[in-house]
């Protein structure tokens, strides 16, 4: 702590000294000095903060205090606080007389400030806030290229001792296993949980500590779990937050294991997934020089001083070592590996979709700014008579400017409140919206950062709005103005400022018009897409007991006696099973060939690999193209048979029109299997596009925990307490998991470019209206400052409709230079956001000339109201009125 | 420096215009800024808001109550001179209306009794 100060802080004397009248300045600053010394004599602390608030207090109290000290002496602040307050209180008195005009500018205003502060909000929270480890951005994430796979996330375990083996790029390299399932037995149920295995550097690298308990040690890596450490949400709901838990032993899996520590609340392991999954359980693991099974997310912490360039290119020649010493493992194909900042990674999906979300705020915003300038503008033009007076009669400029300015600011500041309610509502309702593939969807939440943006917002906005008209006001002096009416109202009026305005919303217009086109074609066209397969199927999870069920003919014969007792079910039309469900984003992959004298290997085409319960392809509607499924004998006994789908057999067999019969060398170490039957290819990864045919093999040949897919007429939801009741009594031991319907996954593919669509819509539309009252609001004032002339025509013989033709061509003016702009950006920006774009151009030409139409019904509809008025008009009226 | 009163006024003195006025009886010709305060603290018992203390002394000038003339300049200030107060003979004629009012009021009652 530093010394106590003999003196105020510097900087308080320096306000004092400013601000205080000068008739009490020595009186005050001494007294305070003078105190201060027998503060600090008598022993007294937090001086320092009691000189701040009786400098605080001293200020409040004797400048802004209406005792009369002599005028002269009246201190700057003091006239200043005085002349701001008289501008605030006219400015406030002229708005409320004009409440239809300030209105108008503060509703555009904010529905210009308040999505941009929504989706800025967002943007913080899923692309800009740190991931909650410590020294995130030191953190990569490993990927890898093999052959045909490319942008892997998952290692072999021999790989991340290689990394680990590397000198002075890491600080740390951990690894976790694929997550899995396992069945926590309480004294009356079984409950479901996830689990994964880490190793135990991973919680130290993160610099994650238990809130409870203590870290893994190596000591606890045994064969067969035994130690755990929990998930906070798990161990509050599952365990009442009891803090006895640790140490204890819970029995998982028919294991009892120990609880060694409770994880901090809101720790979530981030290993290439944009939205990593809950997990309740973590286990330790120990990564051994196995190199096959590339199934190892793998987390790296740069060493002090590296960064993502020098190892990224430090790597190409351990790869190359790595495929020169294990021909076995790469069988020659190229390895490669890429490690990106852990963050990048994880917002990689979603950020195309969120830059396009912002550059559409952020046009709204500058339509919403420029139709508000205008506006202003546009109602300076109908004070100019008063500023003039006000000139003439000996008012300053800088009062002028001033009182331009004050209304701005009120204005924006007005705008800006209502700007951060609309923000807090949108995030509110986004949160909703907002679809579970965004990486932390569940962070968005209301904080100070709404109100922080819509400031800063409306700070911009002050600037637009208030600037231009400042700069008009100050410019010239409207002395014209102070002439009668009749002899200035002939006069023809350019406006060009507004116009260009006007012009630039409808430029603006185009683009976002373009873009919501183009999302809605591509939600259409991805809504079209055959996905192989009827998502109106009921899937659960069950895991095998590996100690009841030894053999894989035992644990194949329970699957399908589960399989035949929910067929019993009352309203159950079909069932089967399946090691991973369509869209999930777990598969497994490896290599496939036709040609007997190879081994499989990375050089080879990859295929997809399913394991399936008999009646799989049935319950899914997965059409069968040749041939048949798999027979429950042929399970059983884990016969060497297989099922592809169409596409690989075209690709196998280019050609043969039947291709059952055939054999086909298959990976994962499975024998050679002849193809029983073909069926419709699914797209089980990406609904946009075929990522990679698909091999089907029986449960029995390779034995893997199942989902089963349950297809029933009627309410899905009734089943699942029959179907925990049937599974339960079969399959003792092990609970029943992960309900859901299959139109869940379909339905989270697709949730992304829908919202997009769906916000991108709402602005373009927004856009298309904010243009449409912007060019009616210069359009009709353009035409009140024309009216004499108008009357003169019309009084010579001009029909309505000669006027209305007269007065169309400014706006067609406008529009002839304001859309080729906008096309022109639309063109030009297209490219950014051409990975969301499914089915459609680029730049699609039918797109393209519909955006225009938008804008130009919209920019005829605002012109044409007030062009009719005006050609309407009484010449004898309208020429007495001057 | 002593400042003309601006104007003089009839008005019964406030709370802390009393008070104010009362310290600087008290203290005589050690009046000034400190003083004032610490006396003040020492009979209400309580912390005193500076600036109160200012604006009721500001307010005590204007009203021609009290006068006041600069000293030399104190180390201890800071090398700010010290400001000494000094009643005029209007604020010795306020204190004493002041004090007659109360006592008057006081006369013939007793907070025990009701």
């Amino acid at each position: 702590m530093s010394p106590e100060p003999r003196q105020p802080p510097a900087a308080a004397l320096w306000l004092l000294d400013r601000l205080l009248p000068v008739a009490e300045r020595d009186l005050v600053i001494g007294d305070v000095t003078e105190m201060l010394a027998d503060r600090v004599e008598a022993g007294r602390g937090f001086n320092r903060a009691w000189c701040w608030v009786q400098t605080a207090a001293l200020l409040l109290g004797l400048t802004a205090s209406r005792v009369p000290i002599d005028a002269p002496q009246r201190s700057f602040v003091m006239r200043l606080s005085g002349r701001v307050s008289m501008t605030l209180k006219q400015s406030v008195r002229r708005l409320r007389y004009e409440w239809r005009y300030a209105l108008g500018v503060v509703i555009i205003l904010g529905v210009g400030i308040g999505p941009a502060t929504t989706m800025l909000s967002i943007v913080q929270r899923v692309l800009l806030q740190p991931l909650a480890y410590q020294d995130p951005d030191r953190l990569g994430i490993v990927r890898i290229n093999l052959g045909q796979i490319q942008n892997h996330p998952g290692l072999s375990p021999g790989e991340v001792i290689d990394l680990r083996r590397t000198q002075g790029l890491f600080a740390g390299v951990e690894a976790e296993n694929r997550r899995y399932e396992v069945t926590l037995k309480t004294d009356d149920a079984l409950v479901p949980l996830s689990a994964v295995s880490i190793t135990t550097g991973m919680l130290p690298m993160l610099g994650v500590v238990p809130v409870l308990g203590r870290p893994f040690t190596e000591g606890d890596v045994k064969d067969r779990p035994d130690a755990v450490l929990m998930d906070y949400g798990t161990w509050r709901s599952r365990f009442g937050g009891d803090a006895g838990v640790v140490g204890r032993r819970i029995v998982l899996d028919g294991n009892p294991v120990e609880v060694v520590g409770i994880l901090p609340a809101g720790f979530r392991l981030t290993t290439g997934r944009a939205v990593p999954e809950p997990i309740d359980v973590y286990t330790p693991m120990r990564v051994t020089l196995f190199r096959n099974f590339w199934a190892f997310p793998t987390l790296v912490r740069l060493a002090p001083g590296e960064t993502f360039d020098r190892v990224n290119a430090a790597l190409p020649g351990l790869a190359a070592s790595l495929v020169k010493a294990y021909p076995d493992a790469y069988s020659g194909a190229r390895l490669q590996f890429l490690i990106s900042p852990l963050k990048d990674d994880m917002v990689k999906t979603t950020r195309p979709a969120l830059d396009a979300a912002i550059v559409g705020v952020l046009l709204l915003l500058v339509i919403a700014m420029a139709n508000a300038t205008a506006l202003v503008i546009a109602r300076l033009r109908t004070r100019e008579r008063d500023f003039a007076i006000r000139l003439a009669v000996g008012a300053g400029r800088g009062s002028l400017v001033a009182d331009v300015f004050m209304e701005s600011a009120l204005l924006s500041g007005c705008g800006a409140i209502l700007g951060a309610a609309l923000g807090a509502l949108g995030l509110e309702a986004a949160r909703r919206l907002v679809p579970h593939t965004v990486p932390r969807w569940d962070d968005i939440t209301l904080g100070a950062g709404v109100v922080a943006y819509a400031a800063t917002l409306a700070l911009v906005g002050l600037f637009t709005c208030g600037l231009l008209p400042l700069w008009k006001a100050s410019r010239h002096v409207p002395w014209d103005s102070l002439q009668s009416g009749s002899t200035r109202s002939g006069q023809a009026d350019s406006a060009l400022s507004r116009l260009l305005l006007a012009g630039a919303q409808i430029a603006l217009t185009v683009v976002l018009a373009f873009g919501a086109i183009q999302l809605v074609r591509s939600a259409t066209r991805l809504s079209e897409v055959d996905l192989g397969f009827d998502p109106n199927v009921l899937t659960f999870r069950t895991s095998i007991d590996f100690q009841r069920f030894k053999t894989p003919a035992e644990s194949t014969a329970l699957f399908e006696r589960i399989r035949d007792r929910l067929r019993a079910l009352p309203g159950v039309e079909a069932v089967g099973g399946v090691s991973h469900l369509p869209l999930s984003g777990s598969v497994l992959t490896d290599a496939w060939t036709t040609d007997l004298s190879k081994q499989p290997g990375w050089d080879l085409s990859t295929a997809n690999y399913y394991s399936t319960v008999p009646g799989y392809f049935g319950s899914m509607k997965i059409p069968l193209r040749q041939g048949r499924d798999f027979s429950d004998v042929e399970d059983r006994t884990a016969q060497h048979v297989v099922i592809v789908d169409e596409s690989l057999a075209r690709a196998a067999f280019p050609g043969v029109a039947d291709v059952t019969g055939r054999i086909l060398r298959l990976g994962w170490g499975l024998p050679d299997s002849r193809i029983v039957g073909v069926v419709g290819h699914v797209r089980g990864i990406e609904i946009a596009r075929e990522v990679r045919p698909q091999i089907y093999v029986p449960m029995g040949l390779f034995t893997q925990n199942p989902n089963f897919t349950v297809r029933a007429s009627g309410d899905p939801a009734r089943l699942i307490g029959p179907i925990q009741a049937a599974v339960k009594e079969l399959n003792t031991g092990r609970a029943v998991a992960g309900f859901a319907m299959l139109t869940d996954n379909v339905a989270a593919a697709t949730s992304t470019l829908r919202s997009i669509t769906g916000l991108v819509s709402i602005l373009a539309a927004s856009a298309a209206l904010l243009s449409a009252m912007g060019l009616y609001v210069v359009i009709a004032y353009l035409l009140h400052s024309r009216r004499r002339a108008t009357a003169i025509r019309s009084a010579l013989g001009a029909t309505p409709s000669q006027l209305v033709r007269l007065h169309m061509r400014t706006s067609l003016r406008v529009l002839l230079v304001a859309l080729p702009i906008g096309i022109g950006l639309a063109v030009a920006g297209a490219p950014l956001f051409a990975s969301l774009v499914f089915g459609v151009a680029t730049r699609d030409p039918a797109s393209l000339t519909a955006a225009v139409v938008i804008a130009l019904v919209a920019s005829l509809a605002g012109t044409y109201l007030p062009v009719r008025r005006a050609a309407a008009i009484d010449p004898v009226l309208a020429l007495r009125s001057e | 420096m002593s400042r003309p009163p601006s104007r003089t006024s009839k008005a019964p003195l406030g709370d802390i215009e009393q008070r104010v006025l009362l310290a600087i009886l008290r203290l005589g010709s050690d009046a000034s800024g400190v003083p004032i305060v610490r006396e003040l603290q020492r009979h209400t018992r309580r912390p005193i808001l500076l600036p109160s203390v200012y604006l009721a002394l500001r307010r005590l000038e204007a009203k021609g109550l009290l006068r006041s003339r600069l000293g030399e300049p104190e180390a201890r200030r800071g090398g700010r001179a010290r400001r000494h107060f000094a009643l005029e003979p209007a604020g010795k004629a306020a204190l004493r209306e002041a004090q007659q009012t109360l006592l008057s009021l006081w006369r013939g009652v007793s907070l025990d009794e009701s």
